[in-house]
Protein backbone atom coordinates (compact mmCIF):
# COMPACT_ATOMS: atom_id res chain seq x y z
CA UNK A 1 0.00 0.00 0.00
CA UNK A 2 2.86 2.29 0.70
CA UNK A 3 3.46 3.04 -3.01
CA UNK A 4 0.36 4.07 -3.84
CA UNK A 5 0.43 7.61 -5.23
CA UNK A 6 -2.67 8.49 -6.04
CA UNK A 7 -6.17 6.85 -5.12
CA UNK A 8 -9.00 8.45 -6.57
CA UNK A 9 -11.68 6.40 -4.49
CA UNK A 10 -15.39 6.35 -5.78
CA UNK A 11 -15.56 9.72 -7.09
CA UNK A 12 -18.54 11.09 -8.42
CA UNK A 13 -19.08 14.75 -10.22
CA UNK A 14 -22.45 15.75 -11.83
CA UNK A 15 -23.32 19.03 -13.40
CA UNK A 16 -26.88 19.45 -12.96
CA UNK A 17 -28.48 16.23 -14.30
CA UNK A 18 -25.34 14.94 -16.38
CA UNK A 19 -23.49 12.26 -14.20
CA UNK A 20 -19.76 13.17 -15.79
CA UNK A 21 -18.08 10.53 -13.60
CA UNK A 22 -19.73 7.92 -11.87
CA UNK A 23 -17.96 6.12 -9.37
CA UNK A 24 -14.70 6.46 -10.88
CA UNK A 25 -11.96 4.45 -8.63
CA UNK A 26 -8.21 4.30 -9.39
CA UNK A 27 -4.83 3.52 -7.89
CA UNK A 28 -1.28 4.72 -9.59
CA UNK A 29 1.81 3.61 -8.03
CA UNK A 30 5.20 5.56 -8.08
CA UNK A 31 6.96 5.25 -11.20
CA UNK A 32 4.14 3.44 -13.17
CA UNK A 33 2.73 4.49 -16.90
CA UNK A 34 -1.42 4.34 -15.94
CA UNK A 35 -3.41 4.95 -19.30
CA UNK A 36 -6.70 6.04 -19.53
CA UNK A 37 -8.66 5.22 -22.28
CA UNK A 38 -12.02 5.91 -23.40
CA UNK A 39 -13.74 7.67 -26.36
CA UNK A 40 -14.46 11.32 -26.84
CA UNK A 41 -16.76 12.49 -24.04
CA UNK A 42 -15.79 9.62 -21.41
CA UNK A 43 -14.70 11.50 -18.55
CA UNK A 44 -11.14 12.09 -19.10
CA UNK A 45 -10.73 15.61 -18.87
CA UNK A 46 -13.05 16.00 -16.28
CA UNK A 47 -11.32 13.09 -14.47
CA UNK A 48 -7.94 14.81 -14.68
CA UNK A 49 -9.72 17.97 -13.83
CA UNK A 50 -10.70 16.53 -10.42
CA UNK A 51 -7.54 15.40 -9.48
CA UNK A 52 -5.52 18.54 -10.33
CA UNK A 53 -8.53 20.77 -8.21
CA UNK A 54 -10.35 22.71 -10.61
CA UNK A 55 -13.39 20.66 -10.05
CA UNK A 56 -14.85 19.27 -6.73
CA UNK A 57 -16.46 15.97 -7.33
CA UNK A 58 -19.45 15.29 -5.92
CA UNK A 59 -19.36 12.70 -3.70
CA UNK A 60 -15.94 10.43 -3.43
CA UNK A 61 -12.13 11.40 -2.25
CA UNK A 62 -8.56 12.00 -3.93
CA UNK A 63 -5.84 10.51 -2.26
CA UNK A 64 -1.86 11.66 -2.91
CA UNK A 65 0.86 10.45 -1.14
CA UNK A 66 -1.69 9.20 1.17
CA UNK A 67 -3.07 12.96 2.02
CA UNK A 68 -6.77 13.79 0.65
CA UNK A 69 -6.15 16.54 -1.60
CA UNK A 70 -9.99 17.41 -1.57
CA UNK A 71 -10.74 20.75 -1.51
CA UNK A 72 -7.20 21.97 -1.67
CA UNK A 73 -6.52 24.97 -4.06
CA UNK A 74 -4.76 24.01 -7.53
CA UNK A 75 -2.22 25.97 -7.09
CA UNK A 76 -1.28 23.67 -3.53
CA UNK A 77 -1.87 20.30 -5.06
CA UNK A 78 0.46 21.24 -8.00
CA UNK A 79 2.88 22.46 -5.86
CA UNK A 80 2.49 18.93 -3.81
CA UNK A 81 3.51 16.84 -7.31
CA UNK A 82 1.06 16.61 -9.09
CA UNK A 83 1.43 18.74 -12.81
CA UNK A 84 -0.43 18.49 -15.45
CA UNK A 85 -0.90 19.42 -19.30
CA UNK A 86 -4.22 20.30 -20.82
CA UNK A 87 -5.85 18.48 -23.91
CA UNK A 88 -5.80 22.08 -25.64
CA UNK A 89 -2.09 23.11 -25.77
CA UNK A 90 -1.75 26.90 -24.81
CA UNK A 91 1.54 28.53 -23.50
CA UNK A 92 1.77 32.14 -22.19
CA UNK A 93 1.92 33.26 -25.37
CA UNK A 94 3.69 36.61 -24.79
CA UNK A 95 6.45 35.16 -22.70
CA UNK A 96 9.63 33.57 -24.17
CA UNK A 97 10.54 29.55 -23.75
CA UNK A 98 12.37 30.25 -21.14
CA UNK A 99 10.18 31.79 -18.94
CA UNK A 100 6.74 29.65 -19.61
CA UNK A 101 8.88 27.34 -18.14
CA UNK A 102 10.36 29.17 -15.15
CA UNK A 103 6.42 29.96 -13.99
CA UNK A 104 6.69 26.16 -13.06
CA UNK A 105 9.94 26.64 -11.31
CA UNK A 106 8.73 29.29 -9.76
CA UNK A 107 7.01 27.36 -7.32
CA UNK A 108 10.43 26.43 -5.64
CA UNK A 109 12.02 29.51 -5.58
CA UNK A 110 11.65 32.94 -5.50
CA UNK A 111 15.07 34.27 -7.80
CA UNK A 112 14.07 34.91 -11.33
CA UNK A 113 17.40 33.90 -12.16
CA UNK A 114 17.64 30.38 -10.19
CA UNK A 115 13.79 29.53 -12.02
CA UNK A 116 15.34 30.59 -14.96
CA UNK A 117 18.52 28.58 -14.33
CA UNK A 118 16.35 25.56 -13.65
CA UNK A 119 14.27 26.05 -16.72
CA UNK A 120 17.26 26.02 -18.96
CA UNK A 121 17.97 22.23 -18.10
CA UNK A 122 14.50 21.26 -18.89
CA UNK A 123 13.91 22.86 -21.83
CA UNK A 124 16.79 21.21 -23.24
CA UNK A 125 15.95 18.08 -22.05
CA UNK A 126 12.52 18.84 -24.15
CA UNK A 127 14.43 19.24 -27.29
CA UNK A 128 13.33 23.06 -27.38
CA UNK A 129 16.73 24.76 -26.33
CA UNK A 130 17.02 26.38 -30.21
CA UNK A 131 14.00 28.28 -29.21
CA UNK A 132 14.76 29.14 -25.63
CA UNK A 133 14.26 32.77 -26.00
CA UNK A 134 11.98 33.15 -28.92
CA UNK A 135 8.43 34.07 -27.72
CA UNK A 136 6.03 31.12 -27.33
CA UNK A 137 3.25 32.16 -29.53
CA UNK A 138 6.02 31.31 -32.75
CA UNK A 139 6.56 27.88 -31.29
CA UNK A 140 4.68 24.56 -34.18
CA UNK A 141 2.09 22.72 -32.44
CA UNK A 142 4.84 20.06 -31.57
CA UNK A 143 6.70 22.25 -29.86
CA UNK A 144 3.59 23.74 -27.75
CA UNK A 145 3.01 20.33 -26.73
CA UNK A 146 6.73 19.48 -25.17
CA UNK A 147 6.58 23.18 -23.98
CA UNK A 148 3.44 22.23 -22.17
CA UNK A 149 5.33 19.23 -20.65
CA UNK A 150 8.57 20.70 -20.22
CA UNK A 151 6.21 23.77 -17.93
CA UNK A 152 4.87 20.46 -15.98
CA UNK A 153 8.31 19.37 -15.53
CA UNK A 154 9.12 22.13 -13.98
CA UNK A 155 7.24 21.67 -10.71
CA UNK A 156 9.47 18.55 -10.18
CA UNK A 157 6.23 16.41 -9.93
CA UNK A 158 6.14 13.01 -8.69
CA UNK A 159 3.01 12.67 -10.83
CA UNK A 160 2.19 13.89 -14.37
CA UNK A 161 -1.30 13.95 -15.55
CA UNK A 162 -1.03 13.88 -19.64
CA UNK A 163 -4.26 14.45 -20.85
CA UNK A 164 -4.80 13.45 -24.84
CA UNK A 165 -0.59 13.60 -25.21
CA UNK A 166 -0.97 11.49 -28.47
CA UNK A 167 -4.08 13.66 -30.47
CA UNK A 168 -2.53 15.87 -33.16
CA UNK A 169 0.84 14.07 -33.27
CA UNK A 170 2.43 12.52 -35.98
CA UNK A 171 3.20 9.11 -35.97
CA UNK A 172 6.99 9.18 -35.82
CA UNK A 173 5.85 12.18 -32.89
CA UNK A 174 4.23 9.74 -31.04
CA UNK A 175 6.78 7.38 -31.14
CA UNK A 176 8.81 9.96 -29.83
CA UNK A 177 6.25 11.03 -26.81
CA UNK A 178 5.86 7.18 -25.75
CA UNK A 179 9.63 7.25 -25.47
CA UNK A 180 9.16 10.04 -23.61
CA UNK A 181 6.66 9.07 -20.90
CA UNK A 182 8.18 5.87 -20.41
CA UNK A 183 11.13 7.63 -19.51
CA UNK A 184 9.44 9.18 -17.14
CA UNK A 185 8.99 6.17 -15.34
CA UNK A 186 12.21 5.45 -14.73
CA UNK A 187 13.02 9.19 -13.28
CA UNK A 188 10.57 7.66 -10.58
CA UNK A 189 7.85 9.85 -12.13
CA UNK A 190 4.19 8.33 -11.75
CA UNK A 191 2.49 8.89 -15.49
CA UNK A 192 -0.92 9.02 -16.00
CA UNK A 193 -2.53 9.42 -19.50
CA UNK A 194 -5.19 10.54 -21.35
CA UNK A 195 -5.59 8.76 -24.56
CA UNK A 196 -8.75 9.02 -26.95
CA UNK A 197 -7.31 5.69 -29.60
CA UNK A 198 -3.93 5.16 -30.40
CA UNK A 199 -3.94 1.42 -28.89
CA UNK A 200 -0.60 0.26 -30.20
CA UNK A 201 1.22 2.65 -27.92
CA UNK A 202 -1.11 2.40 -25.17
CA UNK A 203 -0.83 -1.14 -25.21
CA UNK A 204 3.20 -0.69 -25.02
CA UNK A 205 3.95 1.97 -22.55
CA UNK A 206 1.21 1.49 -19.71
CA UNK A 207 1.65 -0.63 -16.80
CA UNK A 208 -2.22 -0.60 -15.98
CA UNK A 209 -5.42 0.63 -17.98
CA UNK A 210 -8.93 2.06 -16.86
CA UNK A 211 -10.98 2.19 -19.77
CA UNK A 212 -13.78 4.45 -18.91
CA UNK A 213 -17.09 5.35 -21.27
CA UNK A 214 -19.83 7.56 -20.53
CA UNK A 215 -18.23 8.58 -17.29
CA UNK A 216 -17.69 5.09 -15.54
CA UNK A 217 -15.17 2.58 -15.78
CA UNK A 218 -15.60 -0.01 -17.33
CA UNK A 219 -12.74 -2.24 -17.28
CA UNK A 220 -9.66 -2.08 -15.75
CA UNK A 221 -6.15 -4.27 -15.94
CA UNK A 222 -2.82 -5.10 -17.54
CA UNK A 223 -3.01 -4.42 -21.76
CA UNK A 224 -2.99 -7.79 -22.39
CA UNK A 225 -6.75 -8.45 -20.10
CA UNK A 226 -7.64 -5.43 -21.63
CA UNK A 227 -7.21 -6.23 -25.37
CA UNK A 228 -9.48 -9.44 -24.44
CA UNK A 229 -12.23 -7.80 -22.54
CA UNK A 230 -15.22 -7.39 -24.42
CA UNK A 231 -16.67 -4.93 -23.00
CA UNK A 232 -14.04 -2.27 -24.61
CA UNK A 233 -14.33 -4.10 -27.74
CA UNK A 234 -17.84 -3.15 -27.30
CA UNK A 235 -16.94 0.48 -26.16
CA UNK A 236 -14.41 1.22 -29.34
CA UNK A 237 -16.38 -0.92 -31.76
CA UNK A 238 -19.71 -0.94 -31.10
CA UNK A 239 -21.82 -4.35 -30.40
CA UNK A 240 -20.85 -7.24 -32.16
CA UNK A 241 -22.85 -7.67 -35.75
CA UNK A 242 -24.86 -10.97 -34.89
CA UNK A 243 -26.34 -11.36 -38.22
CA UNK A 244 -24.71 -11.42 -41.48
CA UNK A 245 -25.65 -8.98 -43.93
CA UNK B 1 3.32 76.96 -34.11
CA UNK B 2 0.07 76.71 -31.83
CA UNK B 3 -0.26 73.38 -33.63
CA UNK B 4 3.22 72.15 -31.76
CA UNK B 5 2.47 74.03 -28.45
CA UNK B 6 -1.15 71.54 -28.52
CA UNK B 7 0.85 68.44 -29.28
CA UNK B 8 3.52 69.49 -26.30
CA UNK B 9 0.43 70.06 -24.34
CA UNK B 10 -0.99 66.86 -25.41
CA UNK B 11 1.75 64.56 -24.96
CA UNK B 12 2.61 65.96 -21.40
CA UNK B 13 -0.93 65.27 -20.73
CA UNK B 14 -0.83 62.31 -22.15
CA UNK B 15 2.02 60.56 -19.68
CA UNK B 16 -0.19 60.98 -16.69
CA UNK B 17 -3.03 59.45 -18.14
CA UNK B 18 -0.66 56.84 -19.26
CA UNK B 19 0.39 55.62 -15.70
CA UNK B 20 -3.53 55.92 -14.30
CA UNK B 21 -4.60 53.63 -17.54
CA UNK B 22 -1.16 51.20 -16.77
CA UNK B 23 -2.82 50.63 -13.17
CA UNK B 24 -6.51 49.98 -14.86
CA UNK B 25 -5.10 47.56 -17.11
CA UNK B 26 -2.61 45.69 -14.99
CA UNK B 27 -6.09 44.70 -12.88
CA UNK B 28 -8.03 44.27 -15.83
CA UNK B 29 -5.75 41.66 -17.16
CA UNK B 30 -5.05 39.67 -13.73
CA UNK B 31 -8.57 39.77 -12.65
CA UNK B 32 -10.69 40.50 -15.45
CA UNK B 33 -11.97 43.20 -13.10
CA UNK B 34 -12.86 46.28 -14.66
CA UNK B 35 -12.29 48.25 -11.82
CA UNK B 36 -14.73 51.66 -11.63
CA UNK B 37 -13.11 52.90 -8.76
CA UNK B 38 -9.53 53.63 -9.94
CA UNK B 39 -10.53 57.34 -10.92
CA UNK B 40 -11.31 57.60 -7.20
CA UNK B 41 -8.62 56.06 -6.05
CA UNK B 42 -6.63 58.98 -7.95
CA UNK B 43 -8.50 61.85 -6.95
CA UNK B 44 -8.86 61.07 -3.56
CA UNK B 45 -4.86 60.49 -3.42
CA UNK B 46 -4.58 64.11 -5.50
CA UNK B 47 -6.52 65.35 -2.17
CA UNK B 48 -4.54 63.96 0.33
CA UNK B 49 -1.36 65.33 -1.50
CA UNK B 50 -3.07 68.84 -1.61
CA UNK B 51 -3.73 68.88 1.87
CA UNK B 52 -0.61 67.38 3.14
CA UNK B 53 1.59 69.60 0.69
CA UNK B 54 -0.59 73.04 1.74
CA UNK B 55 -0.39 72.22 5.84
CA UNK B 56 2.93 70.22 6.56
CA UNK B 57 4.59 72.01 2.97
CA UNK B 58 5.28 68.69 1.85
CA UNK B 59 7.35 68.20 -1.85
CA UNK B 60 5.33 66.38 -3.99
CA UNK B 61 8.99 63.81 -4.74
CA UNK B 62 8.81 63.39 -0.83
CA UNK B 63 4.93 62.74 -1.44
CA UNK B 64 4.85 60.10 -4.79
CA UNK B 65 6.55 57.40 -2.61
CA UNK B 66 4.25 57.91 -0.28
CA UNK B 67 1.14 57.74 -2.32
CA UNK B 68 2.60 54.47 -4.00
CA UNK B 69 3.03 52.92 -0.63
CA UNK B 70 -0.70 54.26 0.49
CA UNK B 71 -2.15 52.78 -2.89
CA UNK B 72 -0.42 49.38 -2.62
CA UNK B 73 -2.03 48.59 1.20
CA UNK B 74 -5.08 50.26 -0.01
CA UNK B 75 -5.90 48.05 -2.72
CA UNK B 76 -4.38 44.76 -1.07
CA UNK B 77 -6.70 45.63 1.74
CA UNK B 78 -9.52 46.15 -0.80
CA UNK B 79 -8.74 42.64 -2.38
CA UNK B 80 -8.36 41.14 0.75
CA UNK B 81 -11.86 42.05 2.92
CA UNK B 82 -14.34 42.74 -0.83
CA UNK B 83 -13.09 41.62 -3.59
CA UNK B 84 -11.62 38.09 -2.99
CA UNK B 85 -14.52 37.33 -1.38
CA UNK B 86 -16.70 37.23 -4.71
CA UNK B 87 -17.43 33.40 -5.59
CA UNK B 88 -15.18 32.52 -7.77
CA UNK B 89 -14.70 31.55 -11.41
CA UNK B 90 -18.47 31.84 -11.99
CA UNK B 91 -20.41 33.26 -15.22
CA UNK B 92 -21.40 35.94 -12.71
CA UNK B 93 -17.95 37.04 -11.01
CA UNK B 94 -17.45 39.63 -13.80
CA UNK B 95 -20.90 41.24 -13.28
CA UNK B 96 -20.53 40.93 -9.38
CA UNK B 97 -17.20 42.53 -9.83
CA UNK B 98 -18.75 45.39 -11.37
CA UNK B 99 -21.33 45.67 -8.92
CA UNK B 100 -18.43 46.13 -6.34
CA UNK B 101 -16.12 48.53 -7.56
CA UNK B 102 -19.19 50.33 -8.59
CA UNK B 103 -20.25 50.56 -4.97
CA UNK B 104 -16.89 51.17 -4.15
CA UNK B 105 -16.72 53.99 -6.42
CA UNK B 106 -19.27 56.04 -4.49
CA UNK B 107 -18.14 54.99 -1.37
CA UNK B 108 -14.67 56.78 -2.06
CA UNK B 109 -16.06 59.70 -3.77
CA UNK B 110 -18.77 60.07 -0.91
CA UNK B 111 -16.33 59.84 1.54
CA UNK B 112 -13.65 61.94 -0.14
CA UNK B 113 -15.91 64.29 -0.24
CA UNK B 114 -17.41 64.12 3.42
CA UNK B 115 -13.29 64.04 4.50
CA UNK B 116 -11.95 66.85 2.38
CA UNK B 117 -14.96 69.06 1.22
CA UNK B 118 -16.06 70.17 -2.56
CA UNK B 119 -13.81 72.44 -2.99
CA UNK B 120 -10.90 72.31 -5.49
CA UNK B 121 -7.25 71.90 -4.89
CA UNK B 122 -4.65 71.69 -6.29
CA UNK B 123 -0.68 71.06 -5.45
CA UNK B 124 0.60 74.84 -6.49
CA UNK B 125 4.46 73.46 -7.07
CA UNK B 126 7.05 74.57 -9.45
CA UNK B 127 4.56 77.32 -11.52
CA UNK B 128 6.80 78.72 -13.73
CA UNK B 129 7.40 77.28 -17.39
CA UNK B 130 10.03 76.78 -19.64
CA UNK B 131 10.48 78.90 -22.92
CA UNK B 132 11.52 76.83 -25.38
CA UNK B 133 11.84 78.98 -29.39
CA UNK B 134 8.19 80.34 -28.53
CA UNK B 135 6.71 76.67 -27.31
CA UNK B 136 5.93 77.16 -23.39
CA UNK B 137 6.56 74.05 -21.29
CA UNK B 138 5.16 74.36 -17.70
CA UNK B 139 7.70 73.00 -15.29
CA UNK B 140 5.27 71.28 -13.25
CA UNK B 141 3.78 69.21 -16.20
CA UNK B 142 6.67 68.43 -17.34
CA UNK B 143 7.88 67.27 -14.29
CA UNK B 144 5.06 65.39 -13.81
CA UNK B 145 5.50 63.75 -17.57
CA UNK B 146 9.43 62.58 -16.60
CA UNK B 147 7.95 61.24 -13.58
CA UNK B 148 4.63 59.08 -14.69
CA UNK B 149 7.58 57.82 -17.17
CA UNK B 150 9.71 56.91 -14.20
CA UNK B 151 7.38 55.06 -12.97
CA UNK B 152 5.92 53.27 -15.85
CA UNK B 153 9.13 52.30 -16.49
CA UNK B 154 9.42 50.82 -13.24
CA UNK B 155 6.26 49.28 -13.39
CA UNK B 156 7.21 47.48 -16.48
CA UNK B 157 10.76 46.11 -15.50
CA UNK B 158 8.49 44.47 -12.56
CA UNK B 159 6.92 42.77 -14.89
CA UNK B 160 9.64 41.73 -17.05
CA UNK B 161 12.62 40.88 -14.63
CA UNK B 162 11.06 39.91 -11.12
CA UNK B 163 9.11 36.46 -9.91
CA UNK B 164 6.04 38.19 -8.98
CA UNK B 165 5.83 40.28 -11.78
CA UNK B 166 6.26 36.54 -14.11
CA UNK B 167 3.31 35.46 -12.41
CA UNK B 168 1.05 37.90 -13.13
CA UNK B 169 1.80 38.33 -16.57
CA UNK B 170 1.38 34.18 -16.77
CA UNK B 171 -2.02 34.41 -14.69
CA UNK B 172 -2.98 37.17 -17.07
CA UNK B 173 -1.83 35.41 -20.13
CA UNK B 174 -3.42 32.11 -19.41
CA UNK B 175 -5.09 31.42 -15.63
CA UNK B 176 -5.56 27.79 -16.13
CA UNK B 177 -1.89 27.01 -17.40
CA UNK B 178 -1.09 29.64 -14.11
CA UNK B 179 -2.66 27.14 -11.95
CA UNK B 180 -0.91 24.19 -13.26
CA UNK B 181 2.08 25.57 -12.56
CA UNK B 182 1.35 26.25 -8.89
CA UNK B 183 0.95 29.37 -9.23
CA UNK B 184 -0.41 30.83 -5.68
CA UNK B 185 -3.55 32.98 -8.05
CA UNK B 186 -5.05 34.32 -5.25
CA UNK B 187 -1.54 36.24 -3.89
CA UNK B 188 -1.57 37.02 -7.61
CA UNK B 189 -4.55 39.16 -7.45
CA UNK B 190 -3.85 40.77 -3.94
CA UNK B 191 -0.42 41.70 -5.45
CA UNK B 192 -1.97 43.14 -9.16
CA UNK B 193 -4.94 44.83 -7.60
CA UNK B 194 -2.46 46.64 -5.02
CA UNK B 195 -0.31 47.78 -7.69
CA UNK B 196 -2.64 48.86 -9.79
CA UNK B 197 -4.12 50.90 -6.87
CA UNK B 198 -0.73 51.93 -5.95
CA UNK B 199 -0.11 53.44 -9.65
CA UNK B 200 -3.64 55.37 -9.71
CA UNK B 201 -2.54 56.77 -6.48
CA UNK B 202 0.66 57.58 -7.61
CA UNK B 203 -0.80 59.01 -10.53
CA UNK B 204 -3.37 61.35 -8.34
CA UNK B 205 -0.37 62.83 -6.73
CA UNK B 206 1.25 63.74 -10.51
CA UNK B 207 -2.23 64.87 -11.43
CA UNK B 208 -2.60 67.17 -8.70
CA UNK B 209 0.33 69.10 -9.96
CA UNK B 210 -1.27 70.32 -13.14
CA UNK B 211 -5.38 69.98 -12.29
CA UNK B 212 -7.46 71.61 -9.50
CA UNK B 213 -9.40 68.75 -8.40
CA UNK B 214 -12.47 67.82 -6.32
CA UNK B 215 -13.17 64.31 -4.71
CA UNK B 216 -16.24 64.47 -7.15
CA UNK B 217 -14.48 63.88 -10.48
CA UNK B 218 -13.27 60.47 -9.85
CA UNK B 219 -15.48 58.99 -12.68
CA UNK B 220 -13.75 61.48 -15.18
CA UNK B 221 -10.67 59.69 -14.47
CA UNK B 222 -11.71 55.94 -14.41
CA UNK B 223 -13.72 56.50 -17.96
CA UNK B 224 -10.53 58.00 -19.64
CA UNK B 225 -8.40 55.24 -17.94
CA UNK B 226 -11.03 52.87 -19.49
CA UNK B 227 -11.07 54.72 -22.83
CA UNK B 228 -7.08 54.08 -23.16
CA UNK B 229 -7.21 50.88 -22.23
CA UNK B 230 -9.81 49.99 -24.61
CA UNK B 231 -7.98 52.63 -27.52
CA UNK B 232 -4.57 50.53 -27.03
CA UNK B 233 -6.45 47.28 -27.01
CA UNK B 234 -7.17 45.76 -23.66
CA UNK B 235 -4.05 43.77 -22.23
CA UNK B 236 -1.65 45.47 -24.45
CA UNK B 237 1.06 47.69 -21.98
CA UNK B 238 2.07 49.27 -24.93
CA UNK B 239 -0.86 49.84 -26.76
CA UNK B 240 -1.99 51.62 -23.12
CA UNK B 241 0.92 54.04 -23.15
CA UNK B 242 0.35 55.16 -27.32
CA UNK B 243 -3.51 55.44 -26.17
CA UNK B 244 -3.06 57.59 -23.54
CA UNK B 245 -0.78 59.99 -25.46
CA UNK B 246 -3.47 59.75 -28.55
CA UNK B 247 -6.24 61.03 -25.72
CA UNK B 248 -3.76 63.45 -23.88
CA UNK B 249 -3.32 65.11 -27.96
CA UNK B 250 -7.50 64.64 -28.48
CA UNK B 251 -7.80 66.75 -25.02
CA UNK B 252 -5.39 69.27 -26.28
CA UNK B 253 -6.81 69.86 -29.52
CA UNK B 254 -10.49 69.70 -28.18
CA UNK B 255 -9.65 72.00 -25.85
CA UNK B 256 -8.44 74.72 -27.68
CA UNK B 257 -10.50 74.01 -31.45
CA UNK B 258 -13.50 73.46 -29.73
CA UNK B 259 -13.76 74.37 -25.73
CA UNK B 260 -12.74 72.79 -22.77
CA UNK B 261 -16.32 71.90 -21.83
CA UNK B 262 -16.30 69.32 -24.71
CA UNK B 263 -12.63 68.11 -24.00
CA UNK B 264 -14.35 66.18 -21.40
CA UNK B 265 -16.11 63.95 -24.17
CA UNK B 266 -12.92 63.09 -26.16
CA UNK B 267 -12.69 59.97 -24.39
CA UNK B 268 -15.83 58.92 -24.93
CA UNK B 269 -15.71 60.09 -28.78
CA UNK B 270 -12.73 58.22 -29.24
CA UNK B 271 -13.94 55.43 -27.43
CA UNK B 272 -16.58 55.08 -29.97
CA UNK B 273 -14.66 55.44 -32.90
CA UNK B 274 -11.67 52.95 -31.87
CA UNK B 275 -14.64 50.31 -31.04
CA UNK B 276 -16.44 50.98 -34.15
CA UNK B 277 -13.55 50.81 -36.04
CA UNK B 278 -10.47 48.87 -34.59
CA UNK B 279 -12.38 46.24 -31.81
CA UNK B 280 -9.24 45.14 -30.49
CA UNK B 281 -7.63 48.44 -30.35
CA UNK B 282 -4.18 50.11 -31.49
CA UNK B 283 -2.03 47.57 -30.49
CA UNK B 284 -4.49 44.80 -29.48
CA UNK B 285 -4.56 40.50 -30.68
CA UNK B 286 -6.94 40.44 -33.02
CA UNK B 287 -8.02 37.12 -31.43
CA UNK B 288 -8.26 39.10 -28.35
Amino acid sequence: MSDDLLVVDDVTIAFGGVVALHGVSLTVRTGEVFCLIGPNGAGKTTLFNVISGLLRPSAGDVRFCGDSILGWPPHRIARAGIARTYQIVRPFSALSVLDNVAVGALAFTSSKREARLQAREIVEFVGLGAQASRRASTLTLTQRKRLEVARALALRPKLLLLDEVMAGLTPTEMDAMAEFILELGARGIGAVCGVEHVMRLVMRISHRIVVLDAGRCIAEGDPKSIQADARVIEAYLGAPVREAL
Amino acid sequence: MTVVQLVVNGLLLGGVFALSALGFNIIYGVMRVVNLAHGDVVVIAAMVCALAFGALGLNPLVLLPVAVAGGFVLGAAIHRLLLRRLPAETASTEASSLTLTFGLSFFLAGGGLALFGGSFRSVPFLTGAFDVGGISIPQAKLLAFALALVLAAALAAFLRFTAAGCAIRATSQHLEGALACGVDIDRVRTLSYGLGTAVAAAAGALMSMIYNLNPQMGVQFTVNAFAVVVIGGLGSYAGCVLGALVLGLANAFTSYFVGASLAEAAPYVLFILVSLLMPSGLLGRRTA
